[in-house]
């Protein structure tokens, strides 16, 4: 290797090292509820219902989170690069066309927030896209709204959302 | 008189057919489906209609253009054509009745759904669009494979 390698390897591991000490790595969800709930709620709750507490509460929780974090953010099978469902992949397909960045959850991943995003929308299936906070609809509203434009447009403010 | 022409002047294919072929695909779609061996296609028919009373309806069971057996009916695309929908502007609301009236299956067998939803004007106007005699509604994409939560096509 070339020092100059050598060199840029080293800072590199130097600010990753840096990083850690700043950002420690979140404990198991499950843990960090049982602690946090702890101090508010009656000491009934023990370790062996940690499992309950991780159940649909949280993913509403976690849904609300990403809808509020992401300006478009988009519920679907599979990931962008891969889709595992012809509607996700049309959703996909539409997206990428705006070239803006969009942030894709794989409810595949996670059954609980598979079904929790269908309880959180009220909505049956996948894909959910939500722009801005808003819920839009799945890929027929999809190509419905884009072929009409009003999908471009709220695109737009939603670039605004995104420095 | 005037309402059945307007009926079987439509035709919800990507390509046009002949007038025989639509008036038979029609009255399938039209009267009630009596085939045993489809009930979850006769259960979203009759719900649609008695929630929508509309001019047009079509049901299509897409099933066997995706991975999953023989005589499946997990994937529809439903055409609907209503008054009710004149009141209600947006897509998702007409999207939420429509899934409200298919709220059983639903939770049951059917695993994905594609809406086309209507007013009468609107379907005049893409008939009017598309020289009149047949409608084209977009085929739904192609399978991508599955996310393995259904039995595939060539297992049981």
């Amino acid at each position: 290797m070339t020092s100059q390698r050598l060199l840029v390897l080293a800072v590199v591991a130097l600010l990753g090292s840096i990083v850690h000490a700043f950002a420690p790595m979140r404990p198991p969800v499950g843990l960090a509820k049982i602690s946090s709930q702890a101090s508010s709620l009656p000491t009934a709750i023990s370790m062996a219902d940690a499992d309950f507490l991780d159940g649909s509460d949280d993913a509403q929780g976690r849904i609300k989170a990403m809808v509020e974090n992401h300006p478009v953010l988009l519920f679907m099978k599979g990931n962008k690069l891969f889709p595992q469902c012809g509607f996700s992949n049309t959703a996909v397909q539409i997206l990428n066309s705006f070239g803006i960045e969009y942030h894709s959850v794989d409810v595949l991943a996670d059954e609980g927030i598979r079904q929790g995003v269908k309880d959180f929308s009220q909505w049956p299936t996948i894909p959910q896209l939500y722009v801005c906070g808003e819920f839009i609809g799945g890929s027929d509203i999809m190509i419905e709204m884009y072929q009409n434009g009003e999908l471009g447009e709220m695109i737009e403010k939603a670039k605004a959302d995104m420095i | 008189m005037l309402r059945l022409a307007f009926q079987q002047a439509v035709s919800i294919r990507r390509t046009p057919i002949s007038h025989r072929q639509l008036s038979h695909r029609l009255s399938t779609s039209m009267s009630t489906t009596e085939d045993s061996n489809f009930p979850v296609q006769a259960a979203i028919e009759q719900n649609l209609r008695q929630a929508f009373q509309p001019l047009h309806l079509q049901v299509m069971n897409e099933s066997h253009r995706h991975n999953v057996p023989k005589g499946s009916e997990t994937h529809f695309k439903v055409v609907v054509v209503s008054d009710a929908f004149t009141a209600v502007k947006s897509p998702v609301a007409r999207h939420r009745m429509v899934n409200a009236a298919l709220a059983e299956q639903l939770k049951g067998p059917v695993h994905a759904l594609s809406i086309v939803c209507k007013t009468p004007a609107q379907w005049q106007a893409m008939l009017d669009e598309q020289g009149g005699g047949d409608v084209m509604i977009a085929a739904s994409p192609a399978c991508a494979g599955g996310d393995g939560s259904l039995p595939k096509r060539n297992e049981g």
